[in-house]
């Protein structure tokens, strides 16, 4: 096996507050290698959002990683100063986000933007980094670049802006990109667009991919690894042919049941509920956070914490059950 | 399935719950309490008839008969800011009753009708806006008699813009929100959508406004007085500033004492007002 | 064509027009057609989905039809009746037969009231029972959503959105409508939550003989909720079939291309996508439609007829209804 681009190990992140600190990550431990798509899957609350930021060096105001480590290419970020942090951001990891409209600046052009990155990251000269910024659109399929270009973002669609957002991302051909629900505010026949300039521009540029999404669909279309989260801990590692067609993890089955499927045959068969609430961070007991959602926890469950155990290579699941 | 978070239950329960919390506002509640205690049972207490003339004029503050001072009639000046708070509060709270009463419903006819109900009160709001407020009300006072009632009137005739503006602002976007859409759907007449869904969802801002305007309409009254446009049979603290002006240098109490009297009555009027800011502020509560 | 009994609802050629600010000082007004010609019919105890994407005006559709936006033309006819006829106090009184359930579980309750004032609300707009008799029904109406009768002196924002969803569903159902319009209800909900939602619609559904139009962007949720699906694009409608049928064997293009953008999770088993079937670019924004079939530019099996002639909803055997020149399984 080739070194990990990223190896997150034994990452917990926790919130200060007045009563206290919550956990919001538990124990979290992934890697991504070189090209490869990892998908972190959940509802929200999750915590597949704070794991990006994490890794990101942007978790919010008193929120911290409190043990573990992020490491890029060998280089722990949970450690990094902020000047490290500055330098790697947008060059060597990027991110896209949902919202294409509020994540860019909506007072400087597309072009503008662009061209920043590159100048920062780069050294370039305006005029260079104009023309590479050109270049970007082109590869992100966006047509007229060259009008776009000096477009402002309320001027571009939806699923422009995110094409815009993309070519910034990429613009330094990062090692890792992580997508945060890049195409849930988008139209469907926009979100395959999207997931097909995806899979070209990891196929050219080489670059590893986290996708953080709610939707298994997504997963499917896109990763090939995911991890399942649920109230900060992932209760499930498994490449995604396996994860869809034998998930082990309660909640995983109840993540692949509970979405109306017209492939499979009978629509008249109810769809399988999770029951319940995703539970409050702060009032997880010892035992697994699933058990009151659960139909086959018991008094075990819900004393002691399932570890992750290895059911097949590459497959690793946290339940008492599975 | 269980109710998520326990805690306090109505909107209004939560809400004193953060003002109880805010020092700031319970000190203008406390300081207010206080001065409308004193404008109530002050004159049992102290049983001195503020027009009588007591003493000297314009005694220093110390003396046996006037622990204020006099003023330049030598009458006494601590009963003068004990009954006039009563004139000055009263002005306050029924010009700020006319204001928001004013302001209210032009601001919620133009936002809930729009159209040219709309186009047509709005002109009319900013023709009153344009105008300079003092010399508007001082006009409208000299149009008639000054009395407490007149100048109490101007006082509304000139501020309700503001509110009306508000007021319209709120009125639009809540019009928009999907309950009042849902209540539509429902069959609701206009009067309960306006009356039971937007109103008091319009509530907080227009209470905060509320609270302020009475502070500026006490200021407002005090400025009238002062200029010698008040009501000269009612005393109030503007009323009395005015009438001891002209001897400022030689007695400064006669005009501070009944300056910071009427100073500390608007501060905790916006101490109080700031205080409701926060706890009605609905983007400082969890959805 | 039409159904074995008289539908509850039948829709005849809605159109719903915005005017739009002019673009210049004294410019010319625009006009855009929102929903432009739209027909279909709905059996009573039945399901009518409405999918598209953003802009097709489905949601629209819905609103018109619950009278919430001017018609500009066409006709709805509700159990027979003209309900786009109707005004004033027959069109209040009307609205107790045909209730909506709207989809932002947090902008669609009143933050001011308790849950049983809000569920109450239809009640008391429409003056239905004493006081004793809505505090009953009340009561009866959170248990079937599956809220505990405490909930009602609770108020919204101490819910969770899928249990707010319930609480809407409650309200809708309180005066026994016939016709219940579902405007996106789980589109803001979490996956498992939504399948509560969905399930609880269906349980509904088939115990009260209900009649739903429901209005999706999502092709799954309306798979597994409908009988008679429409697909809108910009304003019109292109295609209806029965659900199983219109999802197996699409007509319209546009239709093909959202069944092949759905991202499923047997998108491995499936053959590798057709590349023609993806839709071409973005939606183009609804103010800007010129002649011809709304979909040309986006469609890979355009010619030139399709730029010069819009085509007609037509039917093309007794079950399936499609607006294109070249329609083909």
């Amino acid at each position: 096996m080739t070194a990990p681009v990223l190896a997150v190990e034994g990452v917990t992140v926790e919130r200060q507050a007045r009563s206290g600190s919550v956990r919001i990550l538990r124990d979290l431990a992934f890697t991504v290698q070189p090209g490869e798509t990892v998908a972190l899957v959940g509802e929200s609350g999750c915590g597949k959002s704070m794991t990006a930021l994490a890794i990101m060096g942007l978790l919010p105001p008193r929120i911290r990683v409190a043990a573990g480590s992020i490491r890029l290419d060998g280089e722990d970020l949970a450690r990094a100063d902020a000047r490290t942090l500055n330098r790697i951001r947008g060059d060597r990891i990027s991110m896209i986000f949902q919202d294409p409209m509020t994540a860019l600046n909506p007072v400087f052009t597309v072009g503008e933007q662009i061209a920043e990155v590159l100048r920062v990251h780069r050294g370039l000269s305006p005029a260079n980094a104009l023309a590479r910024a050109l270049d970007l659109l082109k590869a992100v399929d966006i047509s007229d670049p060259a009008h776009r270009l000096r477009q402002y973002p309320h001027e571009l669609s939806g699923g422009m802006r995110q094409r815009v957002m993309i070519a910034m991302a990429v613009a330094c051909e990062p090692r890792l990109l992580i997508a945060d629900e890049p195409t849930t505010a988008l139209d469907v026949t926009v979100q395959a667009q999207v997931f097909e300039l995806l899979r070209d521009l990891k196929r050219r540029l080489g670059m590893a991919l986290i996708l953080i999404t709610h939707d298994m669909g997504a997963v499917a279309e896109l990763a090939d690894r995911a991890v399942v989260m649920y109230a900060g801990r992932a209760v499930e590692y498994a490449p995604v042919e396996e994860l869809i067609r034998a998930p082990c993890h309660p909640y995983t089955q109840g993540l692949i049941g509970c979405i109306p499927d017209m492939e499979s045959g009978d629509a008249n068969a109810e769809l399988t509920e999770i029951p319940g609430m995703v539970p409050d961070l702060a009032a997880i007991g010892p035992g697994c956070a699933f058990a009151d959602r659960c139909g086959l926890a018991d008094a075990a469950c819900r004393a002691e914490l399932p570890p992750v155990m290895e059911r097949a290579p590459g497959h690793r699941v946290a339940c008492w059950k599975a | 399935m269980t109710v998520r978070s326990q805690g306090p239950q109505s909107p209004l329960a939560e809400a004193w719950a953060i003002f109880r919390r805010n020092r700031p506002a319970l000190l203008g509640l406390a300081l207010l309490v206080l001065i409308v205690a004193m404008t109530l049972v002050g004159p049992t207490l102290y049983g001195v008839d503020p027009l009588d003339i007591v003493s000297a004029p314009l005694l220093p503050p110390g003396d046996a008969d006037a622990p204020l001072g006099t003023d330049y009639l030598g009458r006494d000046l601590l009963a003068g800011i004990i009954s006039g708070g009563r004139a000055s509060l009263a002005v306050g709270l029924s010009a700020a009753l006319l204001t928001m009463g004013l302001g209210v419903t032009v601001g919620a006819l133009a936002g809930f009708y729009g159209g040219w109900i709309d186009r047509l009160l709005m002109r009319t709001t900013e023709f009153f806006q344009v105008l300079p407020p003092l010399i508007l009300a001082m006009t409208i006072v000299l149009l008639f008699r000054p009395s407490l009632a007149t100048v109490a009137v101007s006082i509304g005739l000139v501020s309700w813009p503001t509110p009306a503006r508000l007021t319209r602002a709120e009125f639009l976007r809540i019009r928009e929100l999907d309950y009042v859409r849902a209540a539509r759907a429902m069959g609701a007449r206009n009067r309960r959508i306006i009356w039971r869904l937007i109103l008091p969802n319009a509530a907080p801002p227009l209470i905060v406004a509320a609270t302020l305007t009475i502070g500026a309409a006490i200021l407002f009254e005090g400025g009238l007085s002062f200029l010698g446009l008040g009501d000269s049979n009612a005393v109030s603290w503007g009323l009395i500033m005015g009438m001891n002006r002209p001897y400022i240098f030689e007695a400064w109490w006669a005009t501070t004492f009944p300056g910071i009297v009427l100073f500390a009555t608007v501060l905790a009027v916006s101490l109080i007002g700031d205080g409701l800011n926060d706890a009605l502020n609905p983007r400082q509560r969890e959805r | 064509m039409t159904p074995p009994t008289a539908p509850l609802l039948q829709v005849d050629g809605l159109s719903v027009e915005y005017v739009l600010p002019a673009t210049r000082a004294f410019g010319h007004k625009r006009v855009m057609r929102a929903v432009d010609e739209v027909s279909f019919s709905v059996a009573r105890g039945t399901s009518f989905g409405i999918v598209g994407e953003s802009g097709s005006g489905k949601s629209t559709t819905a609103a018109a039809i619950m009278r919430l936006v001017a018609i500009a033309s066409g006709r709805i006819l509700f159990d027979g009746e003209r309900l786009d006829a109707l005004g004033g106090e027959a069109l209040r009184r009307f609205r107790r037969r045909l209730q909506i359930v709207l989809q932002d579980p947090y902008s669609s309750l009143n933050p001011r009231a308790r849950v049983a004032e809000i569920i109450r609300e239809p009640l008391d707009i429409q003056e239905i029972g004493t006081r004793g008799e809505r505090r009953a029904r009340t009561d009866e109406l959170l248990a079937l959503v599956g809220l505990r009768p405490e909930a009602g002196r609770a108020f919204p924002h101490q819910f969770s959105g899928g249990q707010r969803q319930r609480i809407g569903i409650a309200r809708a159902l309180a005066t026994n409508p016939e016709l219940v319009v579902c405007d996106e209800p789980v589109s803001a909900l979490d996956v498992a939550i939504q399948a509560q939602v969905l399930n609880l619609l269906k349980r509904l559904q088939r115990e009260r003989g209900l009649t739903f139009v429901f209005i999706s962007h999502d092709l799954g949720v309306v798979h597994y909720m409908c009988d008679q699906v429409g697909v809108m694009y910009l304003g019109r409608l292109v295609e209806i079939a029965p659900a199983k049928r219109l999802f197996s064997r699409p007509l319209h293009p546009y239709t093909k291309a959202l069944l092949a953008a759905r991202p499923s999770i047997h998108a491995r088993d499936r053959v590798s996508k057709a590349a023609g079937a993806i839709a071409i670019g973005d939606p183009p924004s609804p103010t800007e439609i010129r002649s011809g079939c709304r979909f040309a530019g986006r469609c890979s099996a355009a010619q030139a007829i399709c730029r010069r002639e819009a085509p007609l909803l037509e039917p093309k055997d007794e079950q399936h209804e499609v607006a294109c020149h070249f329609a083909t399984p």
